[in-house]
């Protein structure tokens, strides 16, 4: 007994969600705004409750399966029977696509609900629910599909939602942010960036292997790699390891865009302009984890390049090009956070930050740990932003308190900002259910024992110490762990550095003074996500025997014989023994065993495999780490905060730092970008293009060789050859026909004789025809 | 002398007796009722040709190729996919022709109302046999059931005189040109022995000299028929004295019942051998027929009249499709073709037409079309559509059978008949447009009334050009399967 059968309930259920919000939404909003709201909200929700249940009915028959992937056919998409080429439109169940689905359904059901209440009022209410479901729709349609054009259908289809999303409130007036539509316009174009990439990975994947299912190009990859085939694309001959570390980086680039990582990452903080619910929704927790899952979902490609030991450039290969990437982003972005004044600009720099966690992770090969990190930072991220809209709520209702009973004396208002921290302060008391989750959300972000980031931030460390399964720690290795420590401290600094300037202290304005808590509809989820953000570690928590470094230095058991003896040991990875059916990687030493190459080689001697124990060295200096930085950023740095907005930020003022800060606050990268790449390269190209453009192509070949060109043919054909040539036949021609029509329609007399007459003659000469032919 | 009851299969042969047996209904009831019931003649007509229709496609989904044979005989009748075709076309012109003609005879304050349907109801079933015909004298019996119906309605109209004149025209030069249709059959008779197809097909060759003029005065009989030149002589005369809803069917049912039995005869009851001879004399009839309907049709100032030339000129396109008959395996498909769109497109442009002619015979010139567009934008452009239509544009009916026609043509190898279609079909572009030019470049007092069962008519005979236009390949489609299923491919050699 499965539920799989259930599983297009996951497409139909938010596209009926779609057709009836986007059909009849607006009728039910004008009919009666109040019911409107509670049917247009509460039907949107219903369908991702729903998604919700058949993702659990799936888990568990997932269970009762033995884990086994279960690919449900819905239809062919293409079949081009002379090519010899299906793309069905098929759902891949497997473990990997059923944390995915939990994790969307899940937090996008509490979302849908807290955003009945965030987005009470709004105009287009109806039209908010609508495009929520349809990212439902293509989330799940990316997580589940069996093929990498399904997944690129569903990745394209985010990208819109993402678009429609940010841009939700287009014809909001320019305030201090960027306009929603340019942020909208921002994500997608950085996003098409990274699309291109993944085309031409999906081309090339396709090229030479023939196919873009899963499951026929990991068979084939592995099979070509074990008899060192080759294979020709354009003509030229290239070996597997050469032909997927193309892909894999190309892959990459489509990670960057999607997942928000250097060099393709600066369309995240702006996406903040959008409505809250969305932040949290489509830019924490599911829709920019989607490029994890991409590269999870690949392993068996990065293991590959990984196993042949190629290498890129120096000693840096395909999968260590990813780890160093998702670390870069890590520290860079973790610094950029605390330069920031904007609450949500926090949190997604965090975000991004949080996210480089997880590339580096999943390039490392720790598959689970990035898989971990990515499930309960959906968990703290989506609660952080959750309330963070209820402070953004809070303070706009404050806004409009102090506007109602202050006639006239609004001189203050023109540069209030809700999301703004410096006008913040002392909400502790004002808002204390959204003071309480922000405290267990930043506690699990920065990875304080033994909140949910603590376990999964650890394992990343872990296994950048150690280099768990892979065998041992390259020089890369130990480069992301350092980054990865950095950006560690960076995490608890500034979130420790918003909690202080959000909620202690005192208001920095007078609207801080009419805040109240918001509705039950909004703090429920809250709660719930906090549990959750308690308790999420408890997925994976590692055996708590062994540890220390001088265990983890000899290689963890990686086959599944020394797997099997150590699944005795303490408490069970949960979640490790779930994903592992579904990454191939780490049953590829037992599977290849026994393979012999031709020149003698063995196969995937160090694949990677996560069973890990708690490192105890590792848990111990990162807790540290971070309760130093907490306590460094309470009781040294914003010991005192400033009183207005006006006096500069604590850090700023502080030797070194103060100059990091400086220079992060700039923005370097993004400067970079306008200035380096657009101003000096970009917009110099676009004048070149425009001199050229017009007096090349516009005046000369325009104007002066085609148009004076045709001009004097013109003048040629209408005063010479038309009068006296085409008129003059086309005229006789006329003439001729009127001529002789005449004459035919003369015998036509009307007279019966005549006609019987004419008759008869015809009958003659047929006869005669007939006679003489024969 | 013990009398034996033949085993006839009367179902194959029931659409006509349908059509015929409402036409004696009719009869019946135009002599025994009162005037108020006379008014239903028309809804009873349309009860009976549905019926027939409906025996059809069933018979015609049944896929059934039956004959129909007399005791000790050859098969008088023929019940293939060919005639289950031109059934359909004879029954599709009736039912439009109904619905075009009940408004109009109010309009021409015809009396004669149940007499009129049932005239129409025998003429629809001499069609059917013409199309269903096996036998020279069943032919000729077809063929008189057509005509001498057509002949009273052309002067149903009195006391109009052009419709008299018209009826009486039509009556003399038709029953003479009968007189050779007969003539001819004697002397095939002669010539053969028989009047069965199968029998003279195979004694031709031996009948010499006579059997050749026989086949020539049988086709005299139906050139006249169909108008092919040197026999159109009556058709621009009759077509415009003869009341216009009776023009309508004439143009499409007499001239398409004339090609069935035409295709008949000429491939199955002459051999191939002397395929050459009769090719060449229908090629040369195909050209001067093309020539001058198209031509003459310029000089025409009365819509009526200038549709007949038309008409004769489209008999010419069809005549093509003949003359490629022994040497093309698509010619018997593209004629079908042919006559389905022109079916449409003409009743179509009759209907528009009667919605703007006045009572008394007026509003039937040129000149009444001018500034048609400015009144009624949606009508001028139907009309103009069915004109794009019967010029051959692409994207419409026309085209496709023009298209047909001449593929077929070219396959046959009659480049020079090719070359006169084409360029007399550019020259029909002249006066089709005139009236498009006239209704949209002028300003004038055209003006039209409508009536419910016009619309309905217009509409079918619009959407059914449009579906062909833009939808060709299912048509070609039934008329290859309906010529495939007949014994009729003879062709290709």
């Amino acid at each position: 007994m499965n539920a799989f059968g259930l599983a297009p309930l996951l497409l139909i259920l938010p596209i009926i969600g779609v057709l009836f919000n986007g059909i009849v939404g607006r009728y039910f909003l004008d009919a009666d705004r109040s019911t409107g709201e509670k049917w247009s909200g509460w039907f949107g929700t219903a369908m991702a409750v729903g998604t919700f249940i058949v993702s659990v009915l799936i888990f568990f028959s997932l269970g009762a399966n033995d884990h086994h992937a279960e690919i449900v056919h819905l239809f062919n998409w293409f079949n081009i029977p002379s090519g010899n080429f299906t793309i069905p439109w098929a759902m891949q169940l497997d473990t990997l696509s059923s944390v995915m689905t939990l994790v969307v359904t899940g937090v996008g059901s509490l979302i849908h609900i807290y955003a009945i209440g965030y987005m009470h009022g709004d105009r287009d209410f109806h039209r908010f629910f609508t495009y929520l479901n349809l990212f439902l729709f293509f989330m799940l349609i990316l997580v589940t599909g069996s093929s990498y054009l399904m997944l690129f259908v569903g990745w394209e289809g985010v990208g819109l939602c993402s678009f429609l999303l940010i841009g939700f409130w287009f014809d909001k007036p320019k305030g201090e942010g960027i306009l929603n539509g340019d942020a909208a316009r921002k994500a997608f174009v950085a996003n098409r960036v990274g699309d291109f990439a993944m085309i031409l990975g999906m081309i090339l994947t396709f090229w030479a292997f023939g196919s873009m299912e899963y499951e026929v190009v990991f068979e084939s990859a592995l099979d070509l790699y074990t008899t060192t085939e080759t294979v020709f694309i354009a003509g030229i001959e290239f070996t597997i390891p050469q032909v997927l570390t193309g892909i894999t980086v190309l892959f990459l680039i489509g990670a960057t865009g999607k997942s928000a990582q250097i060099p393709l990452f600066m369309w995240l903080p702006d996406a903040m302009a959008g409505p809250t619910p969305v932040s949290a929704l489509i830019h924490a927790a599911t829709m920019v984890t989607s490029g994890i899952y991409l590269i999870v979902r690949s392993n068996v490609l990065f293991e590959i390049v990984r196993d042949s030991g190629h290498q890129l450039f120096g000693i840096v290969s395909a999968p260590d090009l990813v780890a160093i990437a998702g670390a870069v982003t890590a520290v860079y972005a973790g610094l950029v956070a605390f330069t920031q004044f904007d609450i949500k600009k926090v949190l997604a720099y965090s975000t991004v930050s949080q996210l480089g966690f997880m590339i580096a992770a999943v390039g490392m090969g720790a598959y689970v740990a990035g898989m971990f990190h990515l499930v309960t930072h959906a968990f703290f991220k989506a609660l952080l932003f959750m309330a963070s809209g209820s402070v953004i709520h809070g303070m706009e209702h404050g806004h409009h308190h102090l506007h109602e009973h202050s006639h006239g004396d609004d001189h203050e208002e023109d540069d209030f900002d809700p999301q703004d921290m410096r006008f913040m302060g002392g909400l502790r008391e004002k808002m204390p259910v959204t003071f309480w989750v922000y405290i267990i959300g930043s506690l699990a972000l920065a990875g304080i024992f033994p909140f949910a980031g603590f376990w999964s931030k650890d394992e990343i460390l872990a296994h950048s110490a150690y280099g768990l399964g892979v065998g041992e720690a390259t020089p890369v290795f130990t480069f992301v762990r350092w980054m990865l420590t950095i950006g560690a401290f960076c995490t608890a600094f500034y979130m420790t550095r918003q909690i202080k300037m959000t909620f202690f202290g005192e208001g920095r304005h007078e609207a801080v003074k009419h805040v109240p808590e918001s509705s039950p509809l909004m703090t429920r989820p809250l709660a719930f996500l906090a549990f959750l953000s308690l308790m999420g570690g408890a997925l994976n928590i590692p055996y708590l025997t062994g540890g220390g470094g001088e265990e983890a230095s000899t290689p963890v058991g990686m086959t599944a014989s020394v797997l099997a003896a150590e699944e005795d040991k303490g408490l069970n990875l949960a979640f490790e023994h779930w994903l592992e059916h579904s990454i191939q990687a780490f049953t590829l030493e037992e599977d290849f065993e026994n393979v012999v190459g031709p020149n003698g080689e063995h196969f995937f001697t160090h694949v990677p495999h996560t069973p890990t124990s708690l490192q105890y060295d590792i848990a111990i200096s990162s807790t540290l780490i971070a309760v130093a930085a907490i306590l460094i950023g309470w009781y040294v740095v914003f010991r005192v905060w400033p009183r207005s907005k006006e006096d500069p930020d604590p850090i700023s003022q502080w030797p070194v730092v103060g100059f990091v800060w400086t220079f992060f606050q700039g923005l370097p990268l993004d400067t970079l970008y306008m200035t380096g790449i657009v101003k000096n390269i970009f917009n110099p190209l676009a004048r070149f293009s425009d001199v050229v453009d017009w007096n090349f192509w516009h005046n000369f070949v325009h104007n002066n060789l085609i148009r004076d060109s045709f001009v004097a043919l013109a003048d040629f054909l209408a005063t010479v050859l038309d009068p006296k040539g085409v008129d003059g036949i086309v005229n006789g021609v006329g003439q001729t026909a009127r001529n002789l029509a005449e004459a035919l329609r003369r015998p036509q007399t009307g007279n019966t004789g005549n006609y019987a007459l004419s008759l008869f003659l015809g009958v003659a000469l047929l006869v005669a025809f007939f006679v003489f032919a024969s | 002398m013990e009398f034996q009851a033949p085993a006839i299969n009367i179902a194959i042969i029931l659409p006509v007796v349908i059509v015929a047996g409402f036409g004696l209904v009719l009869m019946i009831l135009d002599m025994l009722m009162e005037d108020e019931l006379r008014g239903l003649g028309p809804w009873i007509s349309l009860g009976g040709l549905v019926l027939a229709g409906l025996q059809t496609i069933a018979l015609w989904l049944g896929g059934s190729y039956e004959t129909f044979i007399p005791v000790g005989g050859h098969p008088m009748v023929v019940v293939d996919g060919y005639a289950h075709f031109f059934n359909m076309l004879f029954i599709i012109t009736g039912i439009l022709a109904i619905l075009m003609s009940m408004p109009y005879l109010i309009k021409a304050d015809i009396d004669e109302k149940a007499e009129y349907y049932m005239l129409l109801m025998f003429s629809i079933s001499g069609m059917m046999l013409m199309g269903m015909a096996n036998d020279l004298l069943l032919i000729f019996i077809g063929l008189e059931l057509l005509s001498i119906p057509l002949y009273v309605m052309c002067g149903i109209a009195r006391p109009r005189e052009a419709s008299e004149e018209s009826a009486m025209k039509y009556f003399l030069l038709g029953a003479f040109a009968s007189g050779f249709l007969v003539f001819g059959l004697a002397l095939l008779y002669g010539a053969t022995g028989s009047t069965a197809l199968p029998v003279v097909v195979e004694n031709f060759t031996a009948g010499g000299v006579i059997a050749y003029t026989g086949l020539a005065m049988q086709l005299v009989g139906l050139a006249f028929k169909v108008g092919a030149v040197p026999f159109h002589m009556w058709t621009p005369d009759v077509y415009e004295g003869a009341p216009t809803a009776v023009t309508a069917f004439m143009s499409v049912g007499a001239k398409v019942g004339g090609f069935a039995a035409m295709i008949r005869i000429l491939a199955e009851a002459v051999p191939q051998e002397s395929a050459p001879i009769w090719t060449t004399a229908i090629a040369i009839i195909a050209a001067a027929t093309l020539i001058l309907g198209n031509v003459v049709a310029i000089s025409q100032t009365n819509i009526k009249r200038m549709l007949a030339y038309s008409s004769i000129a489209h008999g010419g396109y069809i005549l093509m499709a003949v003359a490629a008959l022994p040497f093309s395996g698509d010619a018997v498909s593209a004629s079908l073709t042919y006559m389905l769109t022109y079916m449409f497109t003409n009743l179509g442009a009759f209907a528009v037409i009667m919605m703007v002619e006045k009572s008394g015979n007026r509003g039937v010139l040129l000149e009444d079309y001018k500034g048609l567009s400015k009144r009624n934008l949606g009508m001028a452009l139907i009309l103009a559509y069915f004109m794009f239509s019967l010029i051959g544009m692409p994207l419409t009916g026309g085209f496709i059978g023009k298209f047909v026609v001449f593929q077929a043509a070219i396959d046959a190898n009659l480049i020079w008949l090719t070359i006169i279609g084409v360029v007399t079909a550019a020259v029909s572009a002249y006066y089709y447009l005139r009236v498009v030019f006239y209704m949209f470049m002028f300003d004038g007092q055209g003006d039209l009334e409508f009536s419910p069962a016009m619309m309905t008519a217009t509409t079918v005979a619009l959407v059914a050009t449009l579906a062909i236009g833009f939808f060709p390949g299912l048509w070609l489609n039934l008329a290859r399967t309906a010529s495939l299923a007949s014994q009729l491919l003879m062709a290709g050699g």
